[in-house]
């Protein structure tokens, strides 16, 4: 409690002797926030140039369904790093929907499997906010941890094997269009919103903003902290299980390899969309942006008639770049 | 102003600072202050919190550069210090928060990033062991300490020394102890006294920072007294007692900074009675009255903080009870806020503010309830709000959009106290409230505890500073250790009663005031 | 707490005391191998099948890779990171030694420059790693996850099916006897033995302990904590391309599915050897009993034919076992 204490706030800044010119800052943080929208309208060129199948309306729709699934998994991703957390479960939680529904459903109905499937969400979200929360465990390791289990679980579950039927009405929410809209377009759209809607005009988004930009500050103002958190990694988990029922409606079918990347990249688009990994800062806007910079990079891969494999390069890449600017800027907006 | 004791072998002087002047944004913190320490003894520098002893202390070790004066490290001038310099010629801070590493040994720890390298340039561990053990030695504690042991198993007081081993293996010859005794148990106080003075007796010279002047009696050579940043004296400790120190200390003349007491204090608000919390605060009884202030007092480490945060449901009660409108304590801020009772801590920016969100953002953040129209927030209704508070409190650019981190340290501390005050409580507690404020906000923030009092608020406000204590308080209770040293009812008030009580001496004679 | 004795050479000799401390200062590790032996011993005593000779020295066979990748993981793991592109460099190590020998016609004289070619591959991409972790202070967890998507990808492109070509004289390194030691093993402890000695008698090694433990310390010390840093994952990278290198050996062919899931166990592998994996704390004395655990594990589970999924499954339900026992020391 002495205020003679000489110890430095930042020791950071106290030894390096980099000195950023004021202008290279100010650059560097536009760069991080119009990035997103700049990097779309390259694309766009890009893709008119040397790619115009990009713009066939099967392609379109196609990348708006992948948008969907994304965007809906981004959304909670987005949560979650919005209060200093994340989520590295999520693209198991996605596979995992689509199993549960799919077994479940032959012999129930429909909405009990849907109910299942929720609350296994929920039960996860449940614990990865508790081991974080409670227990102090650094977000990565205790979702990380995760992660490798659920999987084991549904491979477990599913005996390895790609099974089952999906059930019409997921097809239906999927695959059909209202008007010139895919519906699970329309879903993600009602998901945002939605969401957009608790951040800006509810108590509890301001409750997110607050624990992620100063959990301290937080609490002292009569924030549930930990209840906030646990909240939100538990509707992180129950939209990426909404994300894999999309998705399985579109493929048709339970694949294996369901889910495998959106991991990085629903922390890329969130990342690239101008939410940081500190917290309390980010918006879904950004996010919306980054996974539509995401999907159409990936699916321009396809439509130049590269090998596949490239859209791996091409995820990693652009989480490997949004992350590092990111880390770069924050680091010269501290001194 | 200041009396020097002029040393006749200037030759034995190891460091000497002259004139130093040192402004912070607005503030001055150190004001054409002087500064000599020999070889050989013990200098302990004292003062209030804010008297400058922690500038004057960055200055020697190269954290800050003074605006004008001069530095003298062994006869030698040197025009803008850095901290590796001040490194490499020998000296060494130990301050309240260790720089150690707990998984590893008392030997790895000293020698960090330099063992001693032996046979195919490995590490030589007896060597390290060794070098722990011989620098151990030196200070006499080579039979307590074994330099393999983790640090983590070493008690306060050891992992201490092991800090003061760390100063002399970079052969540091001014060393400056930061308030050592606040963080030990009195039973670890003797050593760390023989080990010091061990050190002084080699011919090192130490800076001992404390506010307990009884230690500084025990065992200091000389002593300075620091106060608003400007040396009030030097001298040899033999020649002065508590009375002295304590009046250069304090004693300024009142300004008319404060508004006027002309609050009638109602019915009880809060009541607690024995509290002990977390081993810091022991059997603590006090109560509050609607429309009272309540002021707390006591130097570093005397426990108000804890107190105050315990009081919110942010700590660690172990006994006692606390009643506050007849109902018992509140587990949880967020129980506490809705009772009625709010703390205003005293980091602003680590606990008070999130700071990369507008001043309507904090604004509103504890009263989100109120601005609730059909389960929705309403923004008309929380803008009304804030601009009635920024009014209220005067907060200066009246923006409400801005963030807060870009607010001056005054107005941010507006903003704390703005959105508590937009609440509605019923007792407010204050800590430090206007810690690193420039004089036009600390009036108006005064003028806002007035008025709260006037309304029937209860405020408990807990300062450093004495002469707003006496300005504003009813009542003022004097912390010592984690007790209570003493209460004062107006009548009673003196800056030099509240020292001595706070410093744990008695005046050695009344003075008359 | 410290006991004050009157003479502390006397202490040393102490007897009774000095073990105490002992048990106490090296706890993870002993516990490791007391789990190690009660697993072993209980499947020993239980199946028939897994007490044969052959098959502990499958045993054994099964922990060199592994345990070639969780000995430089250690090394990550001990400054607070993780580095997941263990497994991607091990496979792209092996994949491109193969495309080589198989684009000229399987020489034997190329062996040489080609493993030291694996060698560089792995630093220079463990120093790529570093390099961007320390100049751009982000997060070197999402780093090395997305360096490894990326190099996911490259391995796909180098190759979707295994490569043939590999000259037999280099099939032969992975069995090669010397005596009776085969020269894998001998390796792995080479390598183990060089980690146990960086880590506890060099200054860089202690230094990331102290980058582990807290970076303010770390960096008011003497220390260079970037460079520190960089080495640390350059290690890791290194040890991964020993460990392709070796698995091509071992299979024979440039595996385009090489390593998969080793970055998952080299985690799971140091962190029940004790090291921490909040950083700065442990031993790689224990890395190898994590690697021998797991090793056993599997073995018993497939002696038991228990699904390969269900291990899975047990390996993250470890995981998160271990960190919510475990609370963090840095716990707010």
């Amino acid at each position: 409690m002495s205020t003679t204490s000489g110890q430095p706030k930042s020791t950071i800044s106290r030894f390096s002797s980099y000195r950023p010119s004021p202008t290279f800052v100010r650059w560097v943080d536009l760069a991080g926030q119009w990035a997103a929208p700049i990097m779309i309208v390259v694309v766009l060129i890009v893709a008119a140039v040397l790619a115009p199948a990009f713009f066939l309306p099967t392609n379109l729709k196609t990348l708006a369904i992948q948008i969907a699934v994304l965007g809906i998994v981004a959304v909670g991703q987005t949560l979650v790093l919005l209060v200093r957390s994340i989520d590295l479960s999520v693209s198991a939680v996605l596979a995992l929907g689509a199993v549960i529904v799919v077994q479940t459903a032959a012999g129930n109905p429909l909405w009990i499997s849907f109910i299942q499937a929720f609350t296994v969400a929920a039960v996860i979200g449940l614990a990865n906010g508790f081991l974080i929360a409670k227990r102090q465990v650094p977000p990565f390791v205790a979702t990380f941890g995760m992660l490798v289990f659920i999987q084991g679980a549904r491979l477990a579950y599913t005996k390895g094997q790609a099974s089952g039927t999906v059930p019409e009405i997921l097809r239906a929410i999927s695959f059909n269009q209202v008007g010139p809209i895919p519906a699970a377009l329309l879903v993600w759209l009602i998901v945002n919103i939605i969401v957009i809607f608790v951040l800006r005009y509810t108590p509890y988004g301001r409750w997110i903003y607050a624990v992620g930009g100063n959990p301290s500050a937080a609490r002292y103002a009569g924030i549930r902290v930990d209840a906030v958190v646990i909240a939100v990694h538990m509707i992180c988990s129950m939209l990426a299980m909404l994300g894999g029922l999309v998705l399985s409606g579109y493929i048709g079918y339970v694949d294996l390899r369901l889910g495998a990347d959106y991991n990085t990249n629903s922390i890329a688009a969130a990342i690239i969309g101008g939410t940081t990994f500190t917290g309390g800062r980010g918006n879904l806007f950004g996010t919306a942006a980054g996974v539509a910079l995401l999907i159409m990079l990936l699916n321009l891969v396809v439509v130049l008639g590269l090998p596949i494999h490239w859209q791996f390069v091409m995820q990693g890449f652009v989480l490997v770049v949004a992350v590092a600017l990111q880390g770069f800027r924050q680091f010269l907006l501290s001194r | 102003m200041a009396e020097l004791n002029e040393s006749n072998d200037t030759d034995k002087i190891v460091l000497s600072l002259k004139n130093i002047n040192k402004t912070f944004g607005g503030i001055r913190a150190l004001s054409d202050v002087s500064f000599d320490l020999r070889e050989g003894e013990i200098h302990a520098l004292v003062g209030e919190n804010g008297a400058g002893k922690s500038s004057l202390i960055k200055i020697i070790t190269g954290a800050y550069t003074p605006d004008t004066g001069t530095i003298e490290i062994k006869g030698t001038t040197h025009d803008n210090l850095q901290p590796s310099q001040a490194r490499e010629l020998g000296i060494a801070a130990v301050y309240q928060e260790f720089n150690l590493l707990p998984e590893l040994s008392v030997a790895e720890n000293i020698s960090l990033g330099e063992q001693p390298l032996g046979r195919g340039r490995l590490i030589d561990m007896k060597a390290r062991a060794a070098q722990a053990y011989e620098l151990l030695e030196r200070l006499g504690a080579q039979t307590s300490i074994d330099p393999n042991e983790l640090v983590k198993y070493l008690t306060v007081g050891e992992q201490q020394i092991v800090e003061i081993a760390k100063a002399l293996a970079i052969n540091a010859r001014v060393l400056i102890m930061d308030e050592p005794s606040a963080v030990l148990p009195s039973r670890d106080l003797d050593r760390l006294f023989a080990v010091i003075r061990t050190l002084r007796d080699k011919g090192h010279g130490i800076i001992y920072i404390s506010h307990r002047l009884n230690e500084i009696f025990e065992l200091a050579d000389r002593v300075t007294v620091l106060k608003d940043g400007q040396t009030m004296a030097t001298k040899f400790v033999a020649d002065t007692n508590n009375t002295e120190l304590v009046s250069l200390m304090v004693g300024r003349p009142l300004t008319d900074m404060y508004p006027p007491k002309d609050n009638t204090p109602g019915e009880v608000l809060l009541e607690v009675k024995d509290l002990c919390v977390e081993g810091t605060v022991f059997n603590i009884s006090l109560d509050v009255k609607a429309g009272e202030v309540v002021g707390m007092a006591g130097l570093g480490g005397s426990g108000r903080t804890t107190l105050c945060r315990a009081l919110v449901g942010l700590g660690n009660i172990r006994s006692g009870k606390v009643l506050f409108l007849g109902k018992s304590a509140p587990k949880m801020p967020s129980a506490a806020a809705r009772a009625g009772m709010v703390l205003v801590p005293e980091d602003r920016k680590a606990f008070g503010l999130i700071l990369n969100q507008s001043m309507r953002f904090n604004l509103a953040l504890p009263n989100l309830s109120k601005f609730m129209r059909m389960g929705v927030l309403s923004a008309g209704a929380e803008k009304e709000a804030v601009q009635k508070t920024i009014a209220e409190v005067q907060i200066k650019p009246p923006t409400p959009e801005i963030s807060t981190e870009n607010l001056s340290g005054g107005n941010q501390q507006k903003v704390v106290v703005g959105k508590w005050l937009l609440a509605n409580p019923k007792l407010v507690i204050f800590d430090e409230p206007t810690r690193g404020i420039d004089v036009g906000a600390k009036a108006e923030i005064y003028l806002r505890i007035r008025e709260l009092t006037r309304q029937g608020v209860g405020v408990i406000m807990a300062s450093s500073e004495l002469p707003e204590l006496i300005g504003m308080s009813d009542r003022i209770l004097v912390f010592y250790e984690g007790r209570l040293a003493g209460e004062m009812e107006r009548r009673e008030f003196s800056e030099e009663t509240i020292m001595h009580l706070a410093t744990g001496s008695a005046p050695e004679e009344v003075p008359s005031q | 707490m410290a006991v004050t004795v009157e003479n502390t050479r006397e202490r040393y000799q102490a007897g009774s005391r000095r073990w105490s401390k002992f048990f106490r200062n090296n706890a993870s590790i002993l516990l490791i191998y007391v789990i190690i032996l009660v697993v072993v011993g209980a499947a020993a005593l239980l199946n028939e099948n897994f007490r044969t000779p052959s098959n502990i020295l499958n045993i054994l066979r099964q922990s060199i890779i592994i345990g070639l990748i969780a000995i430089g993981q250690s090394v990550v793991v001990l400054t607070g990171g993780i580095d997941f592109s263990v497994a991607q460099v091990a496979r792209i190590v092996g994949l491109t030694v193969a495309t080589i020998f198989a684009a000229q016609a399987s020489n034997p004289a190329l062996i040489v420059p080609l493993v030291l070619l694996g060698l560089v591959i792995g630093v220079l991409l463990g120093g790529f790693n570093g390099l961007i972790i320390t100049r751009t202070h982000a997060n070197p967890f999402i780093i090395t996850f997305g360096i490894a998507s990326i190099l996911r990808g490259i391995n796909l492109a180098i190759s979707t099916t295994p490569i043939r070509g590999i000259p037999p004289s280099y099939l032969r390194i992975y069995d090669f006897k010397i005596g009776i030691v085969p020269a894998n093993v001998l390796v792995m402890v080479i390598i183990w033995v060089v980690a146990y000695l960086f880590t506890t008698r060099t200054r860089t090694g202690r230094a990331l302990y102290a980058v582990g433990g807290s970076e303010r310390v770390a960096r008011l010390s003497a220390i260079r904590y970037n460079r520190t840093l960089v080495i640390a994952y350059i290690f890791s990278s290194f040890c991964a391309a020993i460990a392709g290198l070796f698995l091509l050996s071992r299979t024979g062919v440039g595996d385009p599915s090489a390593a998969e899931g080793m970055d998952f166990q080299s985690v799971v592998a140091v962190a029940l050897g004790g090291i921490s994996l909040y950083g700065g704390r442990g031993s790689i004395l224990g890395t190898l009993g994590g690697v021998l655990l797991l090793a056993a594990l599997s073995n018993v589970f497939n002696l038991l034919q228990v699904n390969i999924y269900y291990q899975q499954l047990f390996l993250g339900l470890i995981i998160l076992i271990t960190v919510a026992v475990y609370k963090s020391p840095r716990s707010a």
